[in-house]
């Protein structure tokens, strides 16, 4: 496991410990790692964590447990701690979220995680379909799951896909690291091969995938599954009507100013295309103050404008 | 450092659930060992345990220590809601809800910790998509699970309403209640809540008499102010991979090299425009002339605006002749239907 907050590390160190104690005869140090899929070397720090605490003290109720490592195997006495914690509010909904996301309403109730989405709402009284609801793409389709397989075989694929922020179409060639979902859209990230830099693709602008007989290089370690916004990109400085407020929500904006009924808006673009879609969209009203070279100049709008309007007539 | 700190936390805990008194902050200080010994350090330091305890659903009980003068507050934890029955759930079960909290996270690793309180096992999978937290949502879900009225601040009118519902769809979290000033069932966007949501004691809010509508998220779907008219579309074909996934459901004309065509009943007009405009000149409204002239008449005044920008130096206001600032979320209904 990576990076782990404070506190699940000390719900984890807990649900270590009453498990070994479970046992009256303590388990092997290898099941224990095996359970809780951790390495040896970790596992054992923690232990022996555990075992240091209260160990100065000359009070005995200091100590909450008891940790006697051996070789292969370890024992523990919990002196305090017997139970696991209450569950908290953000917790259940955590889990009922998850569970959520993956029972298909229309499925089988006897399947397992069925019977624990039923169980979980109804220890809170929630109704699943009725009170609570999680729709989450999980699976991102037969794109995702192809890509998924050329993950697992370290493939390279070569696809065309539409660079929305220049609104671009070409073809690439990719050494694909993960996919996964964020903000309910589906995403790749990966080597661009011809970039020779890491790319995030997203797959509904992915199209013509052909996995290759190529084998790539391995994967780094562990890669991310977040998009994250470039500090180099180019700003634009927008004058935009109190009624596009929704721009600020939408979009990565760097910053915001009310003056009167108007919003001053700076937004970092990753492309021209980009930045013309949000001016239409907010229409007439919208105004640039100040805009990067790098994206075009102040009729980018009229531009764009014009050329849709050359369908219309 | 931050064994020292789970090594301090635990120290914390184990004391604060021994002690039958509540101990100051100065006793907690002598004996939990590994606070700095810099008052301000100690303070900050001692504060942020508390939070922690508190995030993990330790009761920590504040309450002033009995005899002492001056008055002191002191600490303990209440033993009683430490520990929940162990939950009921077979093995299976443990395996199949842990497999979920591994495929589907939520912020800051929420489903992973609940599963060690359950017991914790092992699963060694990628996490795949990622419910996003927001600071209002476990108050709103609580709600919803206690029957609590809440009162909260949304486009800038507040509201008192009674929780029926909370949904998370494309990528959001929207809650549905019956609102008390409007007299009316209305779905709100969580992240949207401006401010922090009050909720009442439990028991305060009523359940829905009848089943509420459903949660509209196409903006063309919102309820509009005309009667709905069904647009004829085409999108060429690189726009026309996605389009295909989105519009599952709609009507297909056809789809070949020359594009993707189909047909959508349009309720809001603006927030069909707002959303074709996306595509930029990938897309057109084929028909009705009624959705084109609205297209038209949009563009021309984008380019009107542009010329009299440049003619007056960007200086002065120029009012769309439209007014509507092309958001299909402003068009009357609570949630929004933007992409």
């Amino acid at each position: 496991m990576s990076r782990i907050s404070v506190a699940t590390r000390i719900q984890r160190l807990l649900a270590i410990l009453q498990w070994i104690a479970a046992s009256p005869d303590g388990v092997e140090i290898e099941a224990a790692c095996e359970r809780f899929d951790m390495a040896r070397a970790e596992l054992l720090g923690e232990l022996q964590m555990a075992s240091m605490i209260g160990d100065g003290s000359t009070n005995f109720d200091d100590m909450p447990f008891l940790v006697i490592i051996e070789e292969n195997r370890v024992e523990v006495s919990l002196l305090s701690f017997r139970q696991p914690l209450r569950m908290t509010r953000a917790e259940q909904l955590a889990l009922l979220t998850a569970a959520g996301a993956l029972v298909d309403p229309a499925g089988d109730p006897r399947d397992p995680l069925a019977r624990a989405l039923h169980k979980l709402a109804a220890q809170l009284g929630v109704t699943p379909g009725e009170t609570f609801e999680v729709d989450l793409d999980h699976d991102g389709g037969p794109l995702a799951r192809a890509l998924d397989d050329a993950v697992g075989a370290r493939r390279r694929v070569r696809f065309t896909y539409w660079t929305f922020g220049r609104d671009a179409v070409g073809e690439r060639s990719v050494e694909p690291w993960r996919v996964f979902s964020r903000d309910d859209e589906w995403y790749l990230v990966g080597l661009d091969v011809d970039r020779g830099g890491t790319r995030h693709f997203r797959l509904d602008r992915i199209h013509d995938l052909v996995v290759t007989d190529e084998v790539g290089a391995a994967p780094p370690r562990s890669v991310a599954a977040s998009i994250e916004l470039d500090d180099e990109l180019p700003t634009v400085e927008l004058d935009l009507p109190a009624s596009a407020s929704w721009v600020v929500e939408a979009y990565p904006v760097r910053a915001v100013h009310h003056e009167g009924d108007r919003l001053l808006v700076t937004l970092a673009v990753t492309g021209p295309s980009w930045l013309e879609r949000v001016l239409l969209r907010v229409g007439p009203e919208a105004r640039i103050v100040r805009i990067d070279d790098r994206l075009g100049g102040p009729d980018l709008a009229t531009e764009a404008a014009e050329r849709i309007l050359a369908r219309y007539r | 450092m931050t064994a020292s700190r789970v090594e301090r936390i635990v120290s914390l805990m184990n004391l604060l659930h021994d002690t039958r008194r509540p101990l100051s902050a100065q006793e907690i200080r002598a004996r939990v060992p590994g606070y700095p010994a810099v008052d301000a350090s100690f303070h900050r330091q001692f504060e942020r345990d508390k939070d922690e305890l508190r995030d993990m659903g330790v009761p920590l009980v504040v309450e002033p220590v009995p005899a002492a003068d001056p008055p002191l507050m002191g600490y303990r934890i209440d033993r009683r809601d430490f520990s929940q029955p162990a939950a009921d759930l077979e093995t299976d079960e443990l395996e199949a809800l842990n497999l979920a909290a591994a495929v589907v996270g939520f912020t800051g690793g929420l489903g992973r910790r609940a599963m060690f309180k359950l017991g914790g096992v092992a699963a060694a999978v990628d996490q795949r998509a990622e419910v996003a937290d927001d600071p209002n949502l476990v108050t709103v879900f609580s709600a919803v699970v206690d029957r609590c009225r809440l009162h909260l601040r949304y486009r800038g009118e507040e509201r008192s309403v009674d929780p029926y519902r909370i949904e998370f769809a494309r990528g959001r979290w929207y809650l549905c209640g019956f609102d008390h000033h409007r007299g009316a069932v209305r779905w709100y966007r969580v992240g949207r809540i401006e401010g922090a949501v009050r909720a009442d004691e439990p028991g305060t809010s009523d359940p829905p008499s009848t089943t509420p509508e459903e949660l509209t998220l196409d903006p063309w779907a919102l309820p509009g102010e005309h009667p709905p008219v069904t647009a004829e579309v085409w999108f060429d074909p690189v726009a026309a991979a996605g389009v295909r996934n989105e519009l599952g459901g709609a009507e297909v004309v056809s789809d070949d090299a020359d594009g993707f065509v189909v047909r959508l009943a349009v309720h809001h007009r603006e927030g069909f425009r707002s959303w074709l405009l996306s595509f930029l000149d990938r897309a057109e409204v084929r028909a009705p002339d009624e959705l084109r002239t609205l297209m038209a008449e949009w563009l021309t005044a984008v380019v009107a605006a542009g010329s009299q920008h440049a003619g007056d130096g960007g200086a002065g206001g120029r009012r769309g002749h439209d007014g509507d600032g092309g958001d299909g979320g402003d068009g009357g209904d609570d949630a929004d239907g933007r992409r």
